[in-house]
C-alpha cells in the first residue's frame, strides 16, 4: 500500500514537472527559434514591390493664398489630409507634363521670375533632396517610350493655379528653373487651396516680409519660410525607446540571423563597452549598447562595374530595410550620393523618418541618418540603422521658441558666428530630436534646425537651449 | 544797450523754450519696421516687429472698438481682446530683433506697445488698424469707380 502510494507520488510530481518545463519551453523560447521566418534570412527575402510615392515625398508643401498669405502643410495628423490631397494633384500635374512633353513648350526662368510667381495662388513642392529624373519617373510612371522631359533631376516644383497655370521645376544639380506652361484651369487644386484658407491655417512668413532682413548678425535667404503663431502648433514632448532590446541576448541572436545564412558559422563576440559584434569571415554585424546597428561586407565583387538604375536600387533598399529591422513609421528617402567602393559604382541612400510630419534627429548626429544603406553591384554592402520608437508623449502647454528667439540663442554664442560679415543661414525648420539621457527611455522634444554655411544647430524649441 | 542785451536774452530764451519738448520727450526705445497708426488691410494677421536693445521688456496690447446703444446713442468704448495661447510680453534678445503676429478683429483695432528698457525708461506707441473684409472693399472701389470726378470738380470750382 505504501509503495503504491508512493509510486502515485512519484507519478503526479513527474506530471507536474513535464507540466512545467512545457510552459518555460513555450513561453521563455522565442516562437522565431521554433519555427523559421523566410524573411529572416538573407537570399531568400522576400520581394515585395514598393510603391516609391510612399517613400519619395516633399519634406512639405508650401501653400500660397496669394500675396504674402501662406501655409505650410506637413504629414501631420492636422494637415495630413489636405497634404496627400494637394500633392496628388500636383503628382497629377507632372505626370501629365511627363506624358506629354512633346506638345508643352519648355522654357527656362529665372529665379525672380520663380519668387513672382510664387506671390500668385500657387503650391509649392519641396523634396529633401535634387533626386534624379529616372528615380522621379520610378515613383510617377509615365507611359513607356515617352521622350523625357528636358530636366536632369528634381528638387523643387512649384504650380500656379491663378490667372494662368504654369509648372516650375527646379533643377539644382543643373542650378536652372524650367517653366511649362499648361492648358486649362486647374478647378480641383482651386477648391481644394480655398477651402484650406477657409480654415485659417498657421500662416507662413519669409524674413523680408517678417523685417528681420536689415539685421547685423545674419543673412537669411527669401526661401525661408517662418510661422510666428507659434502657440498652434502643439508639438507633444514625447518619449522614445531604443528599437532594439540589446540586452536580450535572445533578441539580439534572432537579429543577427537576418544578416547572415549560417548562423552556426558565425562567431559572436562581446566588447567590454557592451557592444555585440557578429562575423563569419566574410561580413560582420555591430550593435552598440546605444542600440546603432553597423553591417559591413568585407569585399565587394562583381561582373558590372556599371552603375545600376536607380530606382531598383532603391527598391532594393527598401526591401533591404523591411527584413533587416523593418520599415519605421514615416519613412522617407532624405539623399541619394553617388559612390564608388574599390573601383565600383553605386549609391549610399539616406532614409530618415518623422514624427508629427518632422524629420527626426536622433543625438544630434547631424551628419548620419536614421537608416543607410550603401548599394554596390545589386548587394548591399554597408547598412546603418538608428531608430527609436515613440512610447507615450503629452503636451506642453506653452508655446513653442519664436524663430527670431531660436536665433537670438545663437547670437549668444559670439564664437559659433561668423567674425568676417553676416553669418549665412542656409536652412531654418522645425523638427524633433532624442536627447539620449537616461538608461532606457528618452526624451523627443520639438526643435529648432538651423543651418548656417559651417555650422549646424540644434535649439530645443520650448527650453530654448542648445542641443548639440 | 539795454536793449540789445533784452534783446539777446529774449532770443536765448526762445530757443531754450524750442529745445525743451525734444529734451521732455519720450525716448526712442523701439524703432518698428511699419508704423501701426492709420493702417487699413484686408489680411486678418499682421505682423508687428522692429528693434530695441538687447533685454528691453516690451507687451503688445490689442484691443477691438465696440459699440453699445446707450439712451438711443452709439457709445464706443475699447475691449481688450487676447491672442489665443500667447504671451503679450516679449523680451528682447540680442539681435535685437522682435516680431509678432497679431490676429485682427474686423473693424477697428487699437495696438498699444509698451517698451521698458533695461535701464527702466518707458516709451508707449499706439495706432489703430482696420480689418476690412474683401467685399467691403470691392464694394468701396466699386463706387469709387462710378463716382463722376468732373462733376466733383465743377462743384469745387463753384
Amino acid at each position: 500500500m505504501n509503495m503504491e502510494k508512493i509510486k502515485n507520488l512519484v507519478l503526479i510530481g513527474l506530471v507536474m514537472l513535464s507540466i512545467a518545463f512545457s510552459i518555460q519551453l513555450w513561453l521563455d523560447v522565442p516562437i522565431e527559434r521554433i519555427m523559421a521566418n523566410p524573411n529572416y534570412f538573407p537570399g531568400q527575402d522576400s520581394e515585395k514591390d514598393y510603391d516609391l510615392s510612399n517613400f519619395v515625398l516633399p519634406r512639405w508643401i508650401v501653400v500660397n493664398f496669394g500675396g504674402p498669405s501662406r501655409t505650410k502643410l506637413y504629414r501631420d495628423s492636422s494637415t495630413y489630409r489636405f497634404y496627400n490631397d494637394i500633392y496628388k494633384e500636383v503628382s497629377d500635374v507632372l505626370l501629365y507634363v511627363m506624358n506629354n512633353n512633346q506638345n508643352l513648350a519648355f522654357s527656362q526662368v529665372t529665379r525672380e521670375e520663380l519668387n513672382e510667381a510664387k506671390l500668385s495662388k500657387s503650391v509649392e513642392v519641396e523634396y529633401d533632396d535634387s533626386f534624379e529624373l529616372q528615380l522621379m519617373e520610378k515613383v510617377f510612371h509615365p507611359k513607356a517610350g515617352q521622350q523625357s522631359i528636358p530636366v536632369s533631376s528634381i528638387k523643387n516644383i512649384t504650380l500656379t493655379v491663378s490667372t494662368e497655370s504654369a509648372l516650375y521645376m527646379e533643377d539644382a544639380d543643373k542650378g536652372v528653373i524650367h517653366k511649362v506652361m499648361l492648358p486649362g484651369t486647374y478647378r480641383e487644386i482651386n477648391q481644394l487651396i480655398d477651402r484650406l484658407e477657409e480654415r485659417d491655417p498657421v500662416k507662413y512668413w519669409t524674413w523680408e516680409e517678417i523685417g528681420f532682413s536689415n539685421n547685423e548678425f545674419f543673412y537669411l535667404p527669401l526661401e525661408i519660410y517662418l510661422p510666428l503663431e507659434m502657440s498652434s502648433f502643439n508639438l507633444p514632448v514625447a518619449v522614445a525607446v531604443k528599437e532594439l532590446e540589446t540586452e536580450d541576448q535572445g533578441k539580439m541572436g534572432i537579429f543577427a540571423s537576418s544578416f547572415f545564412k549560417d548562423m552556426s558559422i558565425v562567431r559572436k563576440i562581446t566588447e567590454i563597452n557592451g557592444s555585440l559584434i557578429y562575423t563569419d569571415g566574410q561580413s560582420a554585424l555591430k550593435v552598440d549598447t546605444d542600440g546603432f546597428v553597423e553591417y559591413l561586407v568585407y569585399s565587394i565583387g562583381g561582373n558590372s562595374k556599371e552603375q545600376e538604375q536607380i530606382g531598383d536600387v532603391v527598391d532594393l533598399a527598401l526591401n533591404y530595410i523591411d527584413s533587416h529591422g523593418g520599415i519605421p513609421e514615416q519613412l522617407y528617402l532624405d539623399k541619394i550620393e553617388n559612390i564608388t567602393e574599390n573601383g565600383y559604382k553605386g549609391y549610399l541612400l539616406k532614409f530618415n523618418y518623422g514624427y508629427n510630419g518632422l524629420p527626426f534627429f536622433s543625438n544630434g548626429k547631424l551628419t548620419q541618418s536614421a537608416i543607410e544603406v550603401t548599394v554596390v553591384n545589386g548587394r548591399v554592402v554597408n547598412y546603418k540603422r538608428l531608430v527609436y520608437r515613440i512610447t507615450k508623449a503629452r503636451v506642453e502647454q506653452k508655446p513653442l521658441l519664436f524663430p527670431n528667439a531660436a536665433l537670438d540663442v545663437i547670437a549668444r554664442r559670439p564664437g559659433d558666428l561668423e567674425t568676417d560679415g553676416r553669418t549665412v543661414i542656409v536652412d531654418m525648420y522645425l523638427g524633433y530630436c532624442i536627447d539620449i539621457k537616461g538608461d532606457k527611455e528618452y526624451q523627443a522634444v520639438p526643435v529648432w534646425y538651423i543651418k548656417s554655411e559651417n555650422k549646424e544647430f540644434i535649439i530645443d524649441a520650448y527650453q530654448g537651449s542648445l542641443m548639440n | 544797450m539795454a536793449r540789445k542785451i533784452f534783446m539777446v536774452l529774449f532770443l536765448s530764451l526762445f530757443l531754450i523754450v524750442n529745445m525743451m519738448p525734444v529734451v521732455w520727450a519720450a525716448p526712442n526705445i523701439v524703432e518698428l519696421i511699419k508704423p501701426i497708426s492709420d493702417i487699413k488691410t484686408v489680411n486678418k494677421n499682421i505682423i508687428i516687429s522692429g528693434w530695441a536693445d538687447a533685454e528691453t521688456k516690451l507687451e503688445i496690447r490689442t484691443f477691438s472698438r465696440e459699440v453699445q446703444n446707450i439712451n438711443g446713442s452709439d457709445v464706443y468704448s475699447w475691449e481688450e481682446y487676447q491672442q489665443p495661447g500667447q504671451d503679450q510680453s516679449i523680451v528682447i534678445g540680442p539681435t535685437g530683433f522682435f516680431a509678432k503676429e497679431i490676429e485682427l478683429k474686423y473693424g477697428a483695432n487699437k495696438i498699444v506697445i509698451k517698451a521698458v528698457n533695461a535701464e527702466g525708461q518707458e516709451q508707449t506707441i499706439d495706432g489703430i488698424v482696420t480689418l476690412s473684409s474683401k467685399d467691403e472693399v470691392r464694394e468701396a472701389v466699386k463706387n469709387l469707380l462710378n463716382t463722376n470726378f468732373l462733376d466733383i470738380i465743377r462743384k469745387i470750382i463753384k
